[in-house]
């Protein structure tokens, strides 16, 4: 048998959920630019379960797929955002917490595209390698303050703390992967970027300055490298096109077309820019995740996985569906999946 | 065992011109001889105040991507790894190395398994090559610096801390280097003891200052500082086990192996990995890499580009690359040349 599929899948949020109409006087945001994101709400780790997060939404997943963590071979984890400590091997952490005691463990990162490079690894690895028969990812995100303010530090997405998970096997049942397609431009990579907090300018917190440095603000790092109308250009016209590319390139390595997408998983940001990908892709809003970008905010690289496990228990999948995963990642990448549903 | 149609096509490294000298002991701490000895390192590299592991990333990728007689834009994938200290807390190096390298139709994306690192990139690029027909060209590259958050002397027990970068281009072809399979073991985990206890989500903002402590990168419990030997009881029994499942799933013996390829610890490990394995103590890599230092996941191709800069190994030897997470998870190659 050579066709891989995630069979199964799990997720996890935080019961404790912040609303957006009332961050907008306690935050003191701007209305209109919350309105036009979309997100009425999202969930909050207010009880610190950090870590657990991913380990309760990786055993959903186990159990789902019949297993357990011993049967594990790889273990991959990736966050696009949320680094408990600036050095941590949590992929070997989360792997003791689970119990995947014969798994290798390994992380991987592309922003909030880090998910898709993980399910990238476990289709390759099962493709090629007879001796491997379970592969888990796991992605996770939770966002702190001083160094995130979910409602600000990110201009196109209000960002929710979650977790999601998924098994990935030689089979035909669930989700069949076709293909996995990325792109990178990484000119703009300095946008995404916090200027205090590593080699270059170590974190001294024994002035004002290296604090404020230390808080994650894209519009600090946008003002700068989007200081002129060529730049913003230049931008604008990255991230429309590889959002086409993206879909494109693997469209076209499966000898497929926009018109075989029956529906359509993306992630979670901001309502505005998930419309122009659904007109791009050609598919009706109430055949994509669109909606749980309202109800959860972007939890950075768990929203494909988290959407496509909701979307399942939502009954938005028939059998024989093509759907497509999409999302991106700061400094910039792009990732699509094409999958089959077998019911 | 797999035979993958896949090799490395080119090899790069890079270490800064700055090194000290380990016999000049003035340049080092307050050390006991004896440790020095047993580490057994001749000098250490160190980046100037401008060089950080981009910089010398990019640097050992040109040199691997001209010897696979590549250029840039023939590149599909990039994946960079290291041992995990960035340039900026949050920063997508791998897409600022993606975009120095104008490695147009590439995509980038960062790999850590901490010293293990390149060898994985190197095993989920094999896999990539193998399970898409699209992809002909993948990059590897590591780069550390310790520079600003560590003691290079200190700060890891039983290994001192070393600057540089290394590089490969797997390629979808067989001679040249042909990897042949690959082997894991996975034991008990280790994993926390691994904390660097500030600047993250959870603590933030501390009044204490950012340096790779003792506190922080001591694997207490596996790593005895005083002897320099690993106390993890089962280690050499585990590489042992890993090299002959290796090997044997290819069909050879040990004394096939023309050279073995591990990170550069200390001299002390080295020897009893060679005891362990009952081969030579010239057959390990520490033969080169003494002259480097521990640099993190880039040792492994820094020291395989060295031997073949020397001519270490002729046509129809076999190579083993071995490298070891921090949870102690392992993982083999066996190359042919």
């Amino acid at each position: 048998m050579n066709t891989v599929s995630i069979v199964s899948t799990g997720r996890y949020v935080p019961e404790f959920y912040e609303l957006s109409e009332e961050a907008i006087e306690a935050e003191q945001l701007d209305p209109d630019r919350i309105h036009d994101l979309g997100t009425y709400k999202v969930h909050v780790d207010k009880q610190d379960e950090g870590y657990n997060m991913a380990v309760k939404a990786a055993q959903s997943a186990i159990a789902k797929a019949g297993i357990t963590a011993l049967d594990i071979d790889v273990l991959i984890i990736s966050s696009g955002f949320g680094r408990k400590y600036l050095i941590h091997d949590d992929a070997a952490y989360l792997r003791y917490l689970i119990g995947a005691k014969k798994a290798s463990a390994f992380r991987v990162e592309q922003g909030c595209n880090s998910a898709v490079v993980s399910l990238n690894y476990a289709f390759s690895r099962l493709k090629s390698d007879k001796r491997v028969h379970n592969i888990l990812v796991i992605s996770y995100e939770f966002f702190k303050k001083p160094l995130v303010n979910r409602w600000k530090s990110v201009e196109s997405s209000i960002l929710g703390d979650g977790a999601s998970a998924a098994v990935i096997q030689k089979s035909t049942k669930g989700f069949n992967i076709l293909g996995v397609y990325g792109v990178t431009d990484g000119y703009f990579c300095d946008i995404w970027r916090t200027d205090v907090g590593g080699l270059k300018h170590p974190f001294l917190g024994d002035n004002e300055a290296d604090m404020t440095a230390f808080e994650y603000n894209i519009y600090k790092t946008a003002a700068e490298y989007l200081c002129n109308d060529k730049n913003k250009g230049m931008l604008q016209n990255v991230l429309v096109q590889n959002n086409k590319v993206v879909f494109d390139g693997l469209l076209e390595k499966l000898k497929m077309s926009y018109t075989d997408i029956n529906k359509l998983v993306m992630y979670n940001v901001g309502i505005y820019v998930l419309k122009k990908v659904i007109k791009m892709v050609g598919i009706e809003e109430d055949k994509t995740s669109m909606y749980l970008s309202r109800q959860y905010g972007h939890i950075g690289n768990a929203d494909i996985l988290f959407n496509l496990d909701h979307m399942l228990d939502d009954g938005k999948f028939e059998d024989q569906d093509i759907v497509g995963l999409f999302s991106a990642g700061a400094g910039f990448s792009w990732g699509s999946v094409m999958l089959k549903y077998s019911a | 065992m797999s035979n993958y149609p896949v090799a490395i096509s080119g090899v790069g490294s890079y270490v800064p011109d700055q090194y000290i000298e380990i016999s000049l002991t003035d340049r080092c701490p307050d050390l006991p001889m004896e440790y020095v000895i047993d580490i057994g390192f001749e000098k250490i590299h160190f980046a100037d105040d401008n060089e950080f592991p981009v910089d010398m990333a990019i640097s050992a990728a040109r040199k691997a991507i001209n010897r696979a007689k590549l250029s840039p834009s023939q590149i599909d994938i990039i994946i960079f790894s290291n041992f995990g200290v960035p340039e900026y807390y949050y920063w997508a190096n791998y897409a600022k190395i993606h975009s120095e390298l104008r490695a147009k139709k590439a995509q980038a994306f960062y790999l850590n398994q901490c010293h293990n690192s390149q060898l994985r990139a190197i095993e989920f690029g094999t896999n990539l090559i193998c399970s898409n027909e699209h992809i002909q060209h993948i990059l590897v590259i590591s780069a550390d610096s310790y520079r600003n958050v560590a003691d290079r002397w200190q700060s890891f027990k039983g290994t001192f801390l070393s600057d540089g970068a290394s590089a490969c281009v797997l390629s979808r072809q067989k001679g040249k280097y042909t990897i042949l399979g690959f082997k894991e073991t996975n034991p008990e985990s280790f994993s926390c003891v691994y904390n660097y206890p500030e600047e993250g989500l959870i603590t933030a903002l501390s009044e204490k200052k950012q340096l790779l402590t003792e506190r922080a990168l001591t694997v207490e419990g596996i790593f005895d500082p005083e002897s320099c030997d690993i106390r993890f009881d089962g280690f050499f029994d585990q590489v042992r086990e890993n090299v002959t499942a290796l090997i044997e799933e290819a069909g050879l013996e040990l004394s096939n192996i023309k050279r073995i390829i591990t990170l550069n610890f200390n001299e002390k490990l080295c020897t009893q990995i060679c005891k362990a394995l009952k081969v030579k103590e010239d057959v390990i890599s520490w033969t080169v890499g003494s002259e480097y230092g521990h640099i993190g996941p880039a040792d492994i191709l820094l020291n395989l580009d060295q031997i073949l800069e020397r001519r270490m190994v002729k046509k129809g030897d076999y190579i083993i690359l071995l490298g070891t997470a921090l949870d102690l998870s392992m993982m083999s190659c066996l190359v042919k040349c």
